[in-house]
């Protein structure tokens, strides 16, 4: 027990680190072009295409959600613990 | 000289009390609890209720016209993140803890269901868990590489960053490239791998059409306004 929630929080530790070393990277990485200020930018009218985008990743987010939920007490009612 | 009258005009670092504020909107700190739990998957069944609070808190000031974020961009950087750490979790207790029970039962228990790959000889390999080489290496690339980019790219891209929207593009063609070479891996193993689940070709399509989300991310992304990126 007390080995396997070593082995856990090492996990944890380590998943932390990597996002970590992800994130510092990303925020010195920002492209060289900078961003135009509102007045000035080129703004394209596409609603409907980003109407259309959020509906499909909002179902698709929901399909993801219903696999979070369902996975982990799937598998313990239908084959139990390891 | 430029006007700024609408809560949208308004951009996310014009704070009227001149302190850093933390997040963009007020209820961000529960949508990014809601997505790390859900994420996890072995936490799941709690996350999504918290990230219904969040979406709920958000939705209110949709309507009220007091948010800063676009509801399309909480929408489709929610669908990353959340995207993002159900890959990066799980496959971070197989890299990690395969040897313990929790990720032991959680790893073979999704092998038995979708991938045979990841219960048949489980932890007999040179680095443990998962003993299939093609898997493995995709693994790798994916903990170290590829899903940490993504989620800290989605957070960044919510909370309106320069740098997160330019890691979202760069990330989602990643994305693209590991999809079509990990669905080329699984479909060739399909003998070794699908086929020895409970789910078969069903499970093959259940999972792999929910881990499109390049294809419909990019359009937007690279039609989106840009300038309301500035923080």
């Amino acid at each position: 027990m007390l080995h396997d929630a070593l082995i856990l929080a090492g996990m944890v530790a380590a998943d932390a680190l990597i996002l970590a070393v992800w994130w510092f990277l990303g925020s010195r990485l920002v492209p060289a072009e900078s961003s135009p200020p509102a007045a000035e930018a080129t703004v394209t009218k596409t609603p409907l295409l980003h109407r259309v985008l959020t509906v499909i990743c909002f179902i698709l987010l929901v399909g993801l959600l219903v696999e979070c939920m369902a996975m982990f007490p799937a598998i313990l009612v239908r084959f139990g613990w390891s | 000289m430029v006007l700024r009258e609408t809560a949208a005009d308004i951009g996310p670092t014009d704070i009227p009390s001149g302190k850093p504020r933390r997040w963009v909107e007020e209820s961000d700190g529960w949508l990014l609890v809601g997505c790390i739990l859900s994420g996890t998957m072995i936490l799941g069944p709690i996350g999504p209720i918290v990230l219904g609070i969040a979406f709920w808190k958000l939705y209110k000031t949709v309507k009220a016209g007091t948010n800063v974020r676009p509801w399309a961009a909480t929408i489709i950087g929610t669908f990353c993140l959340v995207d993002g750490l159900i890959n990066f979790s799980p496959w971070t207790f197989d890299t990690f803890a395969h040897n313990t029970v929790l990720g032991e039962t959680f790893i073979t228990g999704y092998g038995r269901f979708f991938d045979g790959a990841f219960y048949l000889d489980y932890n007999s390999g040179a680095l443990g868990g998962v003993a299939n080489h093609s898997e493995k290496m995709w693994q790798y690339l994916a903990v170290f590489i590829l899903m940490p980019m993504r989620v800290v790219s989605a957070w960044a891209f919510m909370q309106m960053r320069t740098w997160g929207l330019h890691f979202m593009k760069v990330s989602a063609w990643l994305y693209l490239f590991l999809w079509t070479g990990y669905t080329m891996a699984m479909s060739l193993d399909f003998p070794v791998r699908m086929a020895n689940s409970e789910f078969g070709v069903a499970g093959w399509w259940m999972f792999n059409l929910f881990y499109l989300s390049p294809v419909f991310v990019l359009p937007y992304l690279y039609t989106v306004d840009k300038s309301r990126w500035s923080r």
